[in-house]
């Protein structure tokens, strides 16, 4: 595992978290995009989980690819904590989101 | 419930708390000075692993029985939303686990040997483990609340 990988992970792992988040909240508000993941995948769940592993193995390559190893070290750090904060933020959003659903929709 | 189900339940439970656990200790470890780096990697990869191994076990058993068997007794009791927020959220929450998991493999093997002179790497580091720690208790307190809200 190189720096370059472990910089390419990071960024890879804030879309996934990203994506986990948004593609939750969508197909709970566009009943389409629910009925689509579970004809794709069996069940909605599953086809968030295959999507989310895929892009993320997407963007590790994409970025891995792009990546210079000396700016890679360079932007670790910073890339950690925005992943911390987006999945504060996205555990936050999530929760929220489902109490709003089942009290208010 | 089968027994098939019932086993695959248990390792969703067994495998996803070890795995809370390593990341705990790979926290700790985090914390320490000097690191002791070999123990840290090897905590993490594990982690992974087990985090990965429950998502499969814990998705088989939600995917084919939770949804008809489960959700339905609890929606209809006095806990609803048990099922409404609570499993929903954490189902949710669930998947994040592994791919943090992986970040935090993947940046203790990049830097292997060299992370104590990263001070500000390691400090994130920590920071992201601690989280998945934290993550983890959340999700397994949930997973605790649900199972009640079914009897």
């Amino acid at each position: 595992m190189t720096i370059k990988s472990s910089f390419a992970v990071s960024v890879a792992g804030i879309c996934t978290v990203v994506f986990i988040t948004l593609i939750t909240v969508l197909a709970d508000l566009v009943p389409a995009l629910k009925d689509w993941l579970k004809s794709a995948f069996t069940h909605h769940w599953i086809g968030k989980g295959v999507l989310a592993a895929g892009l993320f193995a997407l963007f590790y390559l994409l970025v891995y690819g792009s990546a210079k190893p000396e700016k890679a070290d360079h932007l670790l750090a910073p890339l950690l904590r925005a992943l911390v904060w987006l999945t504060i933020l996205g555990t936050a959003i999530l929760f929220l989101f489902f109490i709003w659903e089942a009290y208010w929709k | 419930m089968t027994d098939f189900l019932k086993f695959l339940l248990t390792a969703h439970i067994f495998l996803g708390v070890t795995g809370i656990i390593l990341f705990y200790v790979v926290w700790m470890g985090l914390l320490k000075s000097p690191l002791a780096e070999r123990k840290l990697r090897l905590s993490a990869l594990w982690g992974v692993i087990l985090f990965v191994l429950s998502w499969l076990t814990g998705g088989y058993y939600y995917a084919t029985y939770y949804g008809k068997a489960v959700k339905p007794v609890i929606k209809a009791g006095p806990f609803p939303w048990a099922h409404s927020v609570i499993m929903e959220a954490k189902e949710h929450a669930f998947l994040y686990l592994s791919f943090l998991a992986i970040v935090i493999c993947a940046v203790l093997y990049a830097y292997r040997e060299n992370l104590e002179s990263r001070p500000e790497i390691k400090t994130a580091l920590t920071w992201l483990t601690g989280l998945v720690f934290f993550l983890g208790i959340i999700i397994t307190l949930s997973g605790v609340v649900i199972s009640g809200a079914v009897r």
